[in-house]
């Protein structure tokens, strides 16, 4: 169980003013400035859970996560996770938990990657029958068996990332915590590495905290987001409910045989148009598109009508515009 | 334990595999020990040779220094230590169960050892071969060898402690241009190797004995060329150790400090 209570974290940092003068004035006196990346932060996560943390760039993600992995300490607040305090007893804590981010690597650049697990088996003093029987999981769950001897250098961004994924898991945490892991990874390597999570969350009972800004991530994944913005928790339930709730958000093109200038019908607001391509928006619940396509054509010469849902993407957009981030 | 043992073994075997780099350090080692030696030389024939510091014991001096250059070298700049300060790799070491301390202690010391294994042997093998007051003589006496063994270990050991300091204080400059090289100035003015000690004007050398730096060096050449009586060195022992001590003491401390206020921005 994860509970982080009223967390704040401050980030000082020092201004910095343009020009000369104020360069070398900066040199005896600095300004520092206050920066609030986390702000009253609270919530709880149980065990076995698959939890999206999501928000635009800056919001605080990697600040709550590297709290949670003990790596920073909070300017107030608490974070309780199993018991541990993880920037307090962080040795101890730390071989609860695996940690991928995807940004960074924590294998050896130049060595064999079962080089580097050999290491992390001595750093977590896993005991060679728990290395051998977790070794041969991951390697058959990520397909890893022709990659083990090759030295990281030589490794593909996606087949990296299994490593980095196995490497997170061979002493077999509890929590697993994913920042990024699927960034810069093309969709078959993305496709994998979502199974895989989705897989060892079933069979070993890992808790996954997984940030990311691929929406199908998190579709795929969690049923449980928490949604940050500006240091402060905005969203904190179900997926589905947000789902639910934009819904109805329906854009359609239609395509007309010529231009026309002015179109107004009733319920839609017109948002783009583009020569003889005009698009729509609902929000209409009663929407029915024959009754529409009739409507319609009885005024002007249709062509074509295509209706687009809205995407996730756009609902979490749109969610951080209602919400004011 | 196993740990820092396993980190060891693997930075070991890592870095063994430079053949180039030695090659070049022996004969930048060799090259540097005959220049030292002439120019001492130099100095020696216009009369004025200290009693402790014989024309033999010098060249002998000049010899150890050069083969065990890499060893006892301060103000070494280990890259992938200072990017993860710099850049926030730092996050992953953060995450394992280890002495953030001992683990970059342990890799820089298996660094140094690789370097040193490669180079020590061909220097030694020249310097013996090169005739008395050019090359090295045989240690004092047999005591007199397992003292510099010691002092030699112990040296070793207190040159990456006081190199950790370094990386301490990156965590507060958070750029390593600078820090490393005044660093290595300064140790190269006071343990040694830029003048040997025994010819530095008595009021500097009593400078030079209160500061930690002659402890990684000079103690032990001096032992072996026995430019220190046993007795007298076996006191100087015991200070060095108690600087390694001190100084591994410090840095811990100082890590611990640091890595309460670290903070890893952005990705």
């Amino acid at each position: 169980m994860i509970e982080c209570k009223n967390l704040c974290k401050n980030f000082k940092i020092a201004k910095k003013e343009k020009g000369l003068f104020n360069s070398i004035k900066s040199i005896f006196k600095r300004k520092y400035e206050i920066k609030k990346a986390l702000d009253n932060v609270s919530f709880t996560i149980n065990d076995g859970d698959i939890v999206g943390y999501l928000g635009p760039n800056g919001a605080g993600k990697s600040t709550t996560i590297k709290i949670m992995c003990g790596i920073l300490t909070p300017t107030s607040g608490t974070c309780t996770i199993n018991g541990k305090i993880p920037y307090k007893d962080r040795t101890k804590y730390v071989k609860d938990i695996g940690v991928v981010f995807g940004q960074r690597s924590q294998l050896w650049w130049d060595v064999p990657v079962i080089d580097s697990f050999q290491l992390l088996k001595d750093i977590f003093k896993i005991s060679n029958e728990n290395y051998e029987k977790q070794l041969k999981l991951l390697t058959e769950k990520l397909d890893l068996k022709d990659l083990l001897h090759i030295p990281l250098r030589q490794l593909s961004l996606g087949q990296k990332m299994r490593c980095e994924l196995a490497a997170s898991l061979l002493h077999n945490p509890k929590i697993l915590f994913l920042d990024e892991p699927t960034i810069g990874l093309d969709a078959t390597s993305k496709l994998k590495v979502r199974e895989f999570i989705k897989e060892i969350n079933k069979t070993l009972g890992v808790t996954v905290i997984l940030t990311t800004h691929d929406m199908n991530d998190i579709e795929a994944l969690t049923n449980k987001i928490i949604i940050i913005g500006k240091g402060q928790i905005l969203y904190n339930g179900s997926f589905d409910e947000i789902k639910q709730k934009y819904k109805n958000n329906k854009t359609i093109e239609i395509e007309f045989e010529e231009e026309y200038e002015n179109l107004n019908i009733d319920k839609f607001e017109h948002i783009k148009s583009e020569g003889k391509i005009q698009t729509f928006k609902t929000t209409d619940e009663n929407f029915h598109l024959a009754d529409f396509i009739t409507e319609l054509s009885k005024n002007y010469k249709v062509i074509d009508v295509q209706v687009n849902s809205i995407s996730l993407e756009e609902i979490i957009s749109k969610m951080f515009e209602d919400l004011g981030v | 334990m196993r740990a820092y043992k396993s980190i060891f073994k693997l930075r070991l075997i890592n870095s063994l595999q430079y053949r180039t780099s030695a090659i070049a350090g022996i004969l930048t080692q060799i090259a540097f020990g005959l220049m030292y030696i002439m120019l001492f030389r130099a100095f020696y024939s216009q009369g004025n040779i200290p009693e402790n510091f014989t024309l033999n014991q010098m060249s002998s001096y000049i010899w150890l220094q050069q083969m065990f250059f890499v060893l006892l070298y301060i103000g070494e700049k280990n890259r992938p230590i200072v990017s993860q300060i710099e850049q926030g790799n730092i996050s992953y070491e953060l995450v394992r169960p280890l002495n953030l301390y001992g683990n970059w202690y342990f890799t820089l010391y298996a660094q140094k050892l690789s370097s040193a294994l490669l180079r020590f042997f061909p220097v030694l093998l020249f310097s013996i071969l090169l005739p008395a007051g050019w090359g090295l003589s045989f240690p004092a006496s047999f005591p007199a060898l397992i003292l510099f063994i010691i002092n030699l270990i112990v040296g070793s050991l207190l040159a990456v402690a006081i190199n950790m300091l370094c990386y301490c204080l990156l965590f507060n400059t958070m750029s390593s241009i600078g820090i490393f090289s005044i660093l290595n100035t300064l140790a190269v003015l006071f343990n040694g190797s830029l003048i040997p000690i025994p010819l530095m004007p008595n009021w500097f050398q009593s400078i030079v004995n209160f500061l930690p730096f002659r402890y990684v060096n000079d103690l032990a050449f001096r032992t072996y060329v026995n430019s220190i009586p046993l007795n007298e060195a076996l006191i100087q022992t015991a200070i060095q150790f108690a600087w390694l001590v001190l100084i591994i003491l410090i840095g811990n401390l100082w890590m611990k400090k640091n890595l309460k206020k670290v903070e890893v921005q952005g990705g």
